[in-house]
């Protein structure tokens, strides 16, 4: 690198300079954010820092005034000499003190560390609860938002940590500086001066070097999936089938170059950097010297001076690279913390809930049923329309099938029905009244939902069902109930701590169900809940004929007599429903009993026909 | 485990361990970037030798100014030969040169850890791919160690690169300052090493135990992320809101931590006192060695320029004594994945490979055969299988059918050749399984798996990946999209096969249904002789399932198809039909045949048909 080149970063990095204000606000709430989760360590730790970052400063004073008096005392002076003993002394204890108190301060440190990691994921977690509907969850940018949240997190208390040892570091080089000062004012400037071009185009650097990783996140990310898809067993078997090792391996590869060079490049181009203001900066270093020898000879300065210009040049030195790095890293960790903090302000609801305490309760059971007034629907970010204009009702205490393609929107009506989005245009009505006048939790409360694709917990058997009237307890047998009316019960007989076992080999004696076996379990928890309103989506694709069979058997049995809303693509399921909606391009096109539905000969009937030919 | 960390080992075993996993990490590095690990190498002489020079440097600068200064009579070579102005420079350069070698060492760790890092995780692929089965996937402990291998990966390279590294250079400087202390008295270095040991032990101790009970306490901590993550999960979400398990998931975090900070705190409150004690005991020696150079320096027996050095050296020489100590502590929190990585790159291969592979037949000529199978899962007692026999002619579609956990799966494990039968055998044309190359024998099949897997690829990469060397033949694709009924999925996607799919790289996301299509498609791309399809269609809507087995006839056309659903409409139309339970084939026969039979088949057919057809047509549930 050239000087012009270095000093456009040293430009650059000046340009930098006026966002300052906000930079510092930010570390204040970054700072904040540890001090306050263990305030008493947080003081002890701030006051230990400061005495031990002056205590290498008072070193090199001692020094100084310890050759001053062995100058003195060269000619044999007895006085001179015990003076300097007892400065020797004095010295001897800026090593032990010290040695003591260090320990101490990492202990606290660590102490810190812990307590803003548990602060930093709670604060997560309650951002997580915050977000009460999926408008922002479902965003595809959402899973890449929340890992640089959190891998943001881990890496900003690391930072944080530095930015701590860049306070000590200023505050013995302060210090240092002073000292110097004594011996000319213009010393530790022309120092300053000539360290500062460095510290900018360090801090230009640094800023450079991150972006670099951030614009180079998509071959690096490529290499991890790369990584992940051959290591990994859920593609284990069709990579192997297939053949596709050396793809995913050569892909990795590729990637991996790409990520590199550009990383190398600019760390490279930093130490060229370094090297030209090394240069300058030995310079410097060099022609203060002479100067301080210089005085020496006409006796100005004394020999103890060189050794406290000589002491605190070194100690300098070791100094300002730790600083200058600290401030490197400065611009990842203000994009860290902006990410980090940006998330935990704006997460909240999209939806508009009922002002705390107003909301309509929630009725134990539906006396009209559910109304869809000309519900309008379209995904943010999407420019396809799910639902057009769907009216329809789901009566109450009626079993409802939803019928229709994939993509039809049926699940998406789902998400409306409890609230994880509002429609567009329309309305849903809930024994007349519409959905937001009630109280989100107390709604929520009264629907239990079969999803799809039902949550997999690795918590115990008994958990996972309990999960579905958690706020209600879920203790006195209700669960075991549950596990009985969804055929789950066989499950946890066979499973080696019944109940109480994991489902998850993650966890030390967890095992793995199968997706026939998690769907019953998903079912359990579904009826554990005390609902007004059931809903099914698919809930028996991976079940095999008779436990499907079983499943329907009881089925009037387990809905009691609650409003039950049923999906699935098994005619043999759904003629089994009171009332059928045919869902088509986003709009109920026919609606009626199954008989009803088959006489008319629409599309309910061409449907049905297709599959159950087939049996005969 | 041959050479796990456990606490409870005996200190000389664990040593052993230590130094092995420290060998074989040196190797790794070596073999990762042999030229950055040189100068990394060279970088370490330089600046472990560079703190004793420069205390050397300014002893000769201040030697020098106090016989200019008329302190000094005389003095020793050089000091006395050499100009002040000679010493200076070199005084200069010494503090400069330290200051532009750290950013060089630095960044060649940085650099070298990279490379590490990248080499581990291409060793784990390299290592991966070689097997040629699924047991090891399927092996809880070994598929942890893969996941915990591939996940530390980067951070292992860093962490062996900057504790390895600041180990030596203190190793180094400490050698250098020791040389320069018997200069002062071949006393002095012994007391510091000897009033440091303690210091070490401790620290070695601190770190160790601190950081150990961090990595010992994984479950817990994995736990511990795993309800903090529940939250902003996507997967789950629903389920979390609708059931408003954030107060569930806060408990069981605030739970799992008060356990595991207990744990660490109380280490370090026991280990903190002895640290303390001994780092005092440490800094007194150092501290009695300056008061003893003071009083040489002020009795004349020894120059102010000695003060500096030795005063000096003595202070650097117990820090860095210290700081070997506390890296050394470090090493076996640096070194704890090592394990895991090892474990898997040294795990020996599942399947046996024959030395001299037959050549596998371009076609089926007559068929797949199953001789008296019998499966064990490996860890398990219970058999899968008990004597499965059976055969696929050629050209010939068959289907399986069973409950739930009967075994369907695993037969077709065998038949694609990821397990081995634990008795019995397969045959190709006459020809055991084993006896051919796997990747010549998987050349021959096709497969559309239940648990199908959805690339975060593109569209056509998701098809392509079915034949790898054709992703590139749009029309091979395009045709492959049409069979499966994907050719719609692809129409409405913006850029077409070159859209981008997946959550990850900010792609289209597809319904279930639309990935089962491509799924599908991928396993009609394949040129292949013997095609399994493990519930094709249990995601998709009636219309699709409906086109997709018009087209059953021409799919199944020209190969031996295997075929398993829960649907029997699908399964009737098949050839054949074997029904599995008990770990055997216990029907076997056309749909007529078995119907005819009047066996458990027939009972399950009815029980479905039933429930489209009316009551009327089913028989009382047994």
């Amino acid at each position: 690198m050239n000087v012009p080149a270095a000093l456009r970063h040293v430009g650059r990095g000046l340009r930098a300079l006026p966002g300052l204000p906000a930079v510092l606000r930010l570390y204040g709430r970054g700072l904040a954010l540890v001090f306050l989760s263990a305030p008493l360590a947080g003081g002890a730790y701030l006051v230990l820092l400061a005495v031990l970052s002056l205590l290498p400063v008072l070193q090199v004073w001692l020094t100084k005034l310890l050759l001053d008096a062995i100058a003195a005392g060269a000619g044999g002076d007895q006085g001179a000499i015990s003076g300097a003993v007892t400065l020797a002394v004095v010295y001897a204890l800026t090593l032990v003190v010290p040695a003591g108190l260090r320990p101490i301060q990492m202990g606290l440190m660590g102490w810190l560390q812990d307590r803003s990691a548990v602060e930093m994921d709670r604060r997560q977690m309650e951002a997580g609860a915050r977000l009460v509907d999926l408008y922002r969850i479902e965003r595809p940018a959402f899973h890449d938002e929340v890992t640089m949240v959190r891998r943001g997190s881990v890496t900003a208390l690391v930072l944080l940590q530095v930015l701590q040892g860049v306070v000590g570091a200023a505050l013995t080089l302060v210090g240092l500086l002073i000292l110097l000062g004594q011996l000319h004012p213009l010393l530790p400037l022309a120092l300053v001066v000539v360290s500062l071009p460095h510290l900018l185009a360090e801090m230009r650097l640094g800023t450079l070097q991150h972006r670099a990783m951030k614009n180079q996140s998509r071959p690096a990310r490529e290499m991890d999936y790369c990584a992940r898809v051959t290591t990994e067993p859920a593609a284990a078997k069709e990579v192997r089938v297939f053949g596709l090792g050396d793809f995913f391996w050569q892909r990795f590869r590729e990637r991996f170059a790409v990520a590199l060079a550009e990383v190398n490049r600019i760390r490279l181009a930093g130490l060229r950097f370094s090297t030209v203001f090394s240069g300058l900066y030995a310079l410097a270093l060099a022609g203060g010297f002479w100067y301080v020898v210089a005085q020496a000879r006409v006796g100005q300065l004394t020999l103890g001076d060189i050794v406290l210009y000589l002491g605190a040049v070194q100690q300098v030195q070791g100094l300002t690279y730790y600083f200058t790095r600290g401030i490197a890293f400065q611009h990842e960790l203000w994009l860290h913390l902006r990410t980090i903090f940006s998330f935990l302000d704006s997460a909240g609801p999209a939806i508009t809930l009922a002002p705390p305490g107003q909301g309509h309760a929630a009725p134990a059971g539906l006396q009209t049923g559910i109304e869809l007034r000309q519900v309008g629907f379209r995904y943010p970010e999407s420019t396809r329309t799910v639902l057009a204009d769907v009216s329809a009702v789901l009566p109450a205490g009626q079993v409802t099938a939803l019928v229709g393609a994939n993509g039809a929107g049926k699940s998406t009506l789902v998400k409306l029905l409890t609230r994880m989005y509002d429609p567009d245009t329309g309305a849903i009505l809930l024994d007349g009244v519409p959905l937001p006048a009630y109280d989100l939790a107390a709604l929520r409360q009264r629907i239990a939902v079969v999803h799809q694709d039902f949550a997999q917990f690795s918590l115990t058997f008994r958990e996972n069902i309990a999960v579905g009237a958690y706020a209600a307890g879920g203790g006195d047998g209700r669960v075991e109930q549950a596990a009985r009316w969804a055929g789950a019960d066989e499950i946890a007989a066979k499973l080696p701590n019944g109940y109480e076992t994991p489902l998850t080999r993650q966890f030390e004696g967890g095992v793995e169900l199968s997706g026939g076996e998690w769907q019953k379990v998903a079912l359990a928890r579904g009826f554990v809940r005390d609902a007004a309103l059931v809903i099914l989506d698919e809930p028996t694709a991976a079940l095999d004929a008779e436990a499907e069979y079983r499943l329907f058997e009881q089925f009037r049995e387990l809905v009691g007599g609650k409003t039950a809303l049923l999906i699935s693509h098994r005619f043999s399921t759904v003629r089994m429903a009171d009332h059928i909606i045919v869902l088509e391009d986003g709009q109920t096109i026919e609606a009626g009993s199954h008989d009803t539905l088959v006489a008319q000969g629409g599309r309910y009937a061409t449907l049905y026909e297709m599959q159950a030919g087939r049996y005969r | 485990m041959p050479w796990y960390f456990h606490r409870s080992k005996p200190f000389r075993q664990n040593l052993q361990e230590s130094s092995r996993l420290i060998r074989l990490a040196v190797r790794l590095a070596w073999r990762s970037s042999p030229r950055l690990a040189l100068g990394i190498l060279l970088l370490l002489v330089v600046q472990g030798l560079l703190s004793p020079l420069q205390l050397v440097l300014s002893r000769a600068v201040i030697d020098r100014a106090a016989l200019d200064l008329g302190l000094l009579t005389t003095a020793a070579g050089l000091v006395a030969e050499w100009p002040l102005a000679v010493w200076i420079i070199l005084a200069a350069a010494g503090v400069a040169v330290g200051q532009l070698i750290q950013p060089f060492a630095s960044t060649f760790q940085s650099m070298a850890g990279d490379r590490l890092t990248g080499y581990v995780t291409e060793q784990l692929i390299r290592t991966a791919n070689r097997w040629h089965g699924i047991a090891r996937f399927e092996d809880p402990a070994l598929a942890d160690d893969l996941e915990r291998a591939r996940d530390r990966a980067s951070n292992v390279g860093m962490r062996l690169m900057v504790t390895g590294t600041e180990l030596v250079v203190a190793l180094f400087t400490a050698a250098g300052l020791t040389a320069v202390l018997l200069g002062l008295h071949p006393v002095v270095p012994v007391l510091l090493v000897v009033a440091t040991l303690p210091l070490m032990a401790r620290e070695w101790e601190y770190q160790r135990r601190t950081e150990m009970t961090l990595y010992t306490q994984t479950p817990e901590t994995r736990r511990l992320m795993y309800a903090r993550d529940m939250l902003l999960k996507p997967e789950p979400a629903k389920d979390v809101r609708l059931y408003d398990l954030g107060p569930f998931f806060r408990t069981q975090y605030d739970t799992i931590f008060a356990g595991v900070a207990g744990t660490i705190n109380r280490l370090r409150r026991q280990l903190m006192t002895s640290v303390v004690l001994t780092n005092v005991l440490a800094a007194a020696a150092v501290g009695a060695v300056y008061v003893y150079v003071v009083w040489l320096v002020s009795t004349g027996q020894r120059t102010p320029g000695d003060l500096v050095l030795y005063g000096g050296a003595a202070t650097m020489l117990q820090q860095r004594l210290a700081a070997v100590g506390y890296h050394l502590g470090l090493v076996p929190a640096a070194l704890n994945y090592l394990p895991s990585i090892f474990r898997v790159l040294e795990a020996p291969p599942d399947l046996p490979v024959p030395a001299a592979p037959r050549p596998v037949p371009p076609s089926i000529r007559e068929g797949i055969t199953f001789e008296h199978v019998a499966f064990t899962y490996p860890g398990q007692s219970e058999p899968v299988l008990r004597d499965v026999s059976l055969h696929l002619g050629r050209h010939e579609s068959v289907a399986l059918v069973g409950r739930n956990g009967a075994g369907k799966t695993t037969l077709v494990k065998l038949m694609l050749r990821l397990y081995d039968p634990t008795e019995g055998r397969i045959l190709l044309d006459g020809v055991d399984l084993r006896a051919f190359a796997p990747a010549d024998l998987r050349r021959q099949l096709g497969v559309i798996f239940q648990d199908f897997v959805r690339y975060e690829l593109t569209a056509g990469e998701n098809i392509g990946l079915g034949q790898v060397e054709a992703r590139h033949d749009t029309d091979r694709l395009h045709a492959a999209a049409a069979k499966a009924g994907a050719d719609a999925v692809i129409a409405a996607l913006p850029n077409g096969l070159a859209t981008q799919l997946g959550r990850q790289f900010g792609g289209r996301e597809l319904s279930g249904g639309e990935w089962q299509k491509l799924a599908l498609a991928r396993a009609f791309v394949r040129d292949c002789a013997l095609l399994v399809l493990d519930e094709p269609t249990a995601a998709l809507d009636v219309q699709t399932e409906y086109e997709v087995y018009q087209r059953f006839q021409e799919l199944t056309r020209d190969r031996t198809t295997l075929l398993i659903s829960h649907r029997f409409s699908t399964v009737r139309m098949a050839d054949r039909i074997l029904y599995l339970a008990d770990g055997r084939i216990q029907e076997s026969g056309t749909h007529a045949d078995l119907m005819a039979y009047d066996g458990a088949y027939a009972r399950l057919y009815r029980l479905q048909a039933a429930q489209y057809l009316g009551q009327d047509a089913a028989e009382p549930a047994a």
